[in-house]
């Protein structure tokens, strides 16, 4: 006991976790060190979150123990879990956007003089300190409203470094980053560890793991499957791990044939966030549009789908001009739409699987106005098996899915309507390898059968591996444009950023 | 196996909720003829029941668009005000059926105009909705010079007065109001509808469903819906009154959101309405009966509609916590 106090900052012992029907954690254990950083590794629904849940604070611990600094604690609500040291940064970020970066690293405990009088000067120079010390010049002034995302995630570490944290559990920071902001934030974790800061990273991007982790621990189905040394493995070693199964490493597109031209884009616009966009796209495509935050990628697909309405341009499907003033316009004119936000955007999490399915397509859920739930099952059932959704019933409630499962649901969404014109915004974020190499056959089995998939990502391996051709973007207008097989990663990101 | 197992389980949390809801009002009933046997006379049921019509159609109304992350706080001024105007169209000498179309158009208008202003401006519709509650309120009293205007019609006393199996009639209004919610948010597409928009408005637009469109169509609703209360209303009291509908917002959102429909939308049920409408209707019939004055009975209103979305919100708290 005495040997372990000394070594191991945290110890996670025998977790276990059950929900109504499902073992969400069985029997996991790791430890971490003083100044380690820790990767954690696992497809969406493997564990992660709820292991990670339980260490703030946010579940009650069940079975097992956790002892940090070799003293064994029961943390039965967030808030004991901070004062223990512990700070999640969770992928969507709690930030105040309406306040400036002093108050935000500040928040609730803002430095008063003995009259009860907010310090401002010190304050802002504690702030700075703070700010310049990871390695950035973000003026504590700004509104957080103003930083990218990569800086508001800056702010939120400054934050936990000024609340003394001594474990940092980052909960895929790099999700939403350009390339720029990965870089810098390895470089403030590196700088982190130096300080003796000890870090779990919770990633899905297995190149992340190699780039600034020390030991790395894998979970699948709900168990601890391997733990190693980053040094002493390697990448398909870990997807192994991670799928449990022989996957190809990249995965390999098929040469399908293209038709006609069936979708047109004229000097579309849209405000000054897409500035006469123009480009077309043939049967059995994909077609890639690549750029970096506020390149206008995004925006682009909201206009495609009525969600903004186009300043101006035109739009041609088969050669007649269409206009799109609502979704309902596009989804009528065979145009689906992935979003980028699924939980805000894309799904309704307190429904069920077939109310989700069918909610494009009412329609033909029975004659009249009346539902027919015996036709609404046959539908949602057929994509349900199709694209093989994980859950125990057509009835269970998408708050209850894994983000991958999520994410086939609003595929399945547009494959009901048998649309013929997909838009696809980042529609591998977040979600396991097992779920995307899904994904991407779901793409390509559309294109055979003559449909176009649009995609916007920011991840140029999946890119290029998918794609036929890539459209790249920069500050709203198309810098240019690429075929995949003839192109590089770095041309692609030289386009994007020069 | 297991499939049918999840199913069951989900099915029988939701009964309890509904049932903790029916006990309650199992329990209010026997603790007032404990204290009063007349509770329990034909002659209160009947009354109490006569008094829950106009209450129970208008938490109906409210149901669905509250379903929908609606809401509208100005029906209590928009039978107020149409109630008088149809007094004074009817004292003028037109005949009462065009006088009761009138009405009804009249509110369904408001409702419409309620919904077009909130949806395309966004506004928020309790603002909205108080502001309009505001101008009904005081145009009301302009066309009735402040006073109550007569309106005794045959057919009206009738419909308030005689009674079927010894059902009073107008419970029948209820009944069928019943039916036709109850049938739409289960079984038909616009039901669905409101439910996918409750749930998540964004997503449901992204969905190609025309949420504005949808939502305007069910303040028009509920502005109906008021319409048809306010001639319950002159049909019961024999008058139009330009105070009549100040006191009616507190039972029926109380009734609404103690039968389960949150204010953040998404959930909700005609059953739950019902229940609620039940126990605020058997707290206020109750708590008379007992001879509590009327200031009394307000102040337990007001008490149980922060104590229901108190012990709501920290249930949902606490299921999300878990």
């Amino acid at each position: 006991m005495n040997n372990e106090k000394n070594n191991f900052i945290l110890q996670m012992k025998h977790i276990s976790k059950n929900f109504p029907g499902v073992k969400a954690l069985d029997d996991v254990s790791f430890d971490l060190k003083k100044g380690e950083i820790l990767g954690l590794l696992g497809e969406n629904g493997a564990g992660k979150s709820t292991l990670i849940k339980i260490l703030s604070g946010d579940y009650s611990l069940e079975e097992g123990e956790i002892y940090i600094n070799g003293e064994k604690k029961i943390f039965n609500n967030p808030s004991e879990s901070l004062k223990a040291g512990i700070r999640v940064i969770y992928q969507e970020l709690n930030t105040f956007e309406a306040l400036t970066v002093t108050e935000n690293i500040f928040a609730g405990e803002l430095i008063k003089n003995k009259f009860g009088i907010v310090n401002w000067s010190k304050m802002t120079k504690k702030a700075k300190e703070i700010i310049n010390n990871l390695g950035s010049n973000i003026n504590p002034n700004e509104y957080m409203e103003n930083l990218s995302v990569g800086g508001k995630q800056l702010i939120e570490i400054a934050k936990a470094i000024r609340k003394k944290a001594t474990i940092l559990v980052m909960d895929e920071p790099t999700s939403a980053l350009s390339e720029k902001d990965v870089l810098n934030l390895y470089s403030v974790i590196k700088k982190l560890k130096s300080e003796g800061v000890s870090i779990i990273y919770i990633t899905h991007r297995i190149e992340e793991i190699f780039e600034v982790t020390d030991r790395v621990v894998v979970l699948r189905d709900s168990k601890k499957v391997g733990e190693v040394l980053t040094q002493n493995t390697n990448k398909s070693e870990l997807v192994n791990m991670i799928v449990g199964r022989k996957l190809s490493e990249q995965y390999k597109k098929q040469d399908i044939k293209k038709g006609k031209i069936i979708f047109e884009v004229k000097n579309l616009s849209y405000l000054d966030k897409v500035k006469n966009v123009s480009f077309e796209a043939r049967e059995g495509e994909i077609v890639a549009f690549f750029g970096l935050l506020g390149s206008g990628t995004h925006t682009l697909f909201s206009v495609l789908f009525g969600d903004k309405k186009k300043t101006s341009g035109e739009i041609f499907i088969e050669g007649k001009k269409i206009e799109i003033s609502h979704p309902f316009k596009a989804k009528l004119n065979k145009i689906g739409y992935i979003p980028y936000d699924r939980k805000e955007e894309g799904v309704a999490l307190s429904l069920s699987i077939k109310q989700n399915i069918t909610a494009t397509n009412l329609e033909e859920i029975g004659k009249g106005f009346v539902l027919d739930k015996k036709i609404e099952d046959q539908h949602a059932k057929k994509w349900f098996d199709k694209l093989k959704i994980k859950a125990p019933s057509l009835n269970t409630l998408l708050n209850s899915l894994s983000g991958g499962n999520q994410q086939k649901v609003v595929v399945a969404k547009w494959l009901e309507r048998n649309s013929r014109i997909i838009l696809m915004s980042e529609p591998t974020r977040g979600i396991d390898i097992g779920s995307k190499a899904e994904i991407y056959e779901i793409a390509e089995d559309l294109c055979k059968q003559g449909a176009v998939v649009l995609i916007v990502s920011g991840e140029l391996p999946e890119i290029l591996s998918i794609s036929d051709r890539v459209i790249v973007m920069k500050d709203g207008k198309i810098s240019g444009e690429f075929i995949t097989e003839k192109t590089s990663q770095e041309e692609l990101m030289h386009c994007a950023t020069a | 196996m297991e499939q049918n197992l999840t199913k069951k389980k989900k099915s029988a949390f939701k009964l309890t909720d509904t049932l903790i809801l029916v006990i309650a009002l199992l329990a209010l009933c026997i603790f007032f003829t404990a204290i009063n046997k007349s509770f329990f006379s034909y002659d209160n049921i009947s009354i109490l029941l006569k008094n829950m019509v106009i209450t129970g159609i208008l938490a109906l109304g409210l149901t669905p668009l509250m379903i929908a992350r609606g809401l509208d706080i100005s029906f209590g001024a928009s039978i107020s005000f149409t109630g008088v105007f149809m007094a004074f169209l009817y004292d003028k000498g037109l005949p009462l059926l065009l006088v009761l179309i009138i009405g009804v158009i009249l509110a369904t208008l408001i409702g419409l105009l309620n919904g077009w202003l909130i949806e395309t401006f966004e506004l928020i519709p309790i603002i909205l909705t108080l502001g309009m509650l505001s101008i009904l309120s005081a145009l009301g009293y302009v066309i009735s010079g402040a006073k109550s205007l007569s309106m005794l019609t045959d057919p009206l006393y009738y419909f308030a007065t005689r009674t079927f199996l010894k059902i009073p009639i107008s419970i029948f209004l209820l009944i069928i109001f019943i039916i036709i919610y109850w049938f739409i948010l289960t079984f038909t597409k616009v039901g669905r509808i409101i439910y996918l928009i409750g749930a998540n408005p964004k997503a449901a637009m992204l969905s190609g469903i025309k949420v504005k469109n949808v939502r305007i169509y069910l303040y028009t609703f509920m502005g109906s819906v008021a319409g048809i209360a306010s001639i319950v209303l002159i049909a019961m009291t024999g008058v139009g009154n330009p105070l009549a509908g100040t006191k009616m917002a507190l039972p029926v959102l109380s009734a609404v959101v103690l039968g389960g429909i949150s204010l953040a939308g998404g959930a909700g049920s005609v059953w739950g309405t019902i229940v609620g409408v039940l126990i605020v209707s058997v707290i206020f019939n109750g708590l008379s009966v007992i001879n509590v004055p009327s200031y009394f009975i307000q102040m337990f209103q007001g008490i149980a509609l922060i104590l229901i979305v108190s012990l709501y919100e920290i249930r949902n708290k606490r299921a999300a916590r878990r």
